[in-house]
């Protein structure tokens, strides 16, 4: 009965055109950055009940260097999206091994660099800092999802490497690059938020 | 891949579309500086600085993630 049931289920799914899957699996995918975008959305929202005003003053150089880079490395993912989908195979390959290789240098930047040099802390004398630990969260909840988008486009690679994806199957390279864009967008808001908008305060806040 | 689609209009169409990427990253970069030098002449005005964001985030919704292809049934973008 059960082998008949999940037979049945195999049959109606085969039943959805190679159009109508694409657009379901678009739907899905854009849902679930939805529902993402509503947990970076209230971390913004932290930021300016807490901060208000204010900001730490962190490395403006850093900030726009780290922003760039991952500005560029969405525009090497969107080519990667583009080749694969004409057959580009030797265009796509180099293009994710950029994104990932930026997405590697933010990761370096933001946590190598930002998070040594940054003037608060999380806590200070035992108590909870709220400089500090809105930019540690922020910026490590979005490294977080940016190690994720590196770990997905190095599987994304080495699929493509073996010939998984061409201009007819393109979904697994669509999905990972949408997801990396999203982390871009995420980025866009942030940067300001954190480098750019309010008085910057002095240290041993 | 339509089978009437010449090789020549596919790789035109290609072209295209590689272009249009670095046309959307020059905009988003010439922003993002724009931002920086608005934080310095607004003393960092969260109105005029998050309206900015909108706008980058706007053009890699629009013309990276292809927002248009949830209102359509198209297989490519």
């Amino acid at each position: 009965m059960a082998v008949t049931t999940a037979h049945a289920h195999e049959e109606h799914h085969d039943d959805v055109s190679p159009t109508r899957r694409l657009y379901m699996n678009r739907m899905g995918l854009w849902l679930f950055l939805i529902s993402e975008s509503f947990l970076f959305g209230g971390i913004l929202v932290s930021r300016f009940y807490l901060w208000g005003a204010t900001r730490p003053q962190l490395d403006q150089a850093l900030g726009l260097a780290v922003t760039v880079i991952l500005l560029i490395s969405s525009f090497f993912a969107n080519r990667a999206e583009v080749a694969i989908k004409y057959d580009d195979h030797k265009t796509f390959f180099r293009s994710i091994l950029m994104t990932i290789l930026l997405g590697v240098l933010f990761l370096a930047g933001v946590v190598g660099m930002e998070w040594r040099t940054a003037p608060v802390t999380p806590m200070i004398d035992g108590e909870l800092n709220v400089y500090g630990a809105i930019l540690f969260f922020m910026t490590g909840m979005h490294a977080f999802h940016v190690l994720t988008g590196v770990v997905i486009l190095a599987i994304i690679a080495r699929l493509g490497r073996r010939g998984h994806f061409h201009s007819k199957n393109f979904w697994g390279v669509e999905a990972a690059v949408i997801y990396w864009h999203f982390v871009d967008v995420v980025w866009v808001f942030f940067y300001p938020a954190l480098y750019l908008i309010g008085s910057p305060i002095g240290p041993g806040h | 891949m339509e089978s009437t689609v010449t090789p020549e209009r596919r790789e035109a169409a290609k072209k295209f579309l590689y272009r249009r990427g670095l046309i959307v990253l020059i905009a988003l970069i010439v922003l993002e500086v724009f931002d920086y030098f608005m934080a310095q002449w607004t003393n960092g005005s969260a109105t005029i600085l998050m309206v900015l964001a909108l706008i980058n985030a706007a053009l890699i919704v629009q013309y990276y993630m292809h927002i248009h292809t949830l209102f359509s049934m198209e297989g490519e973008h």
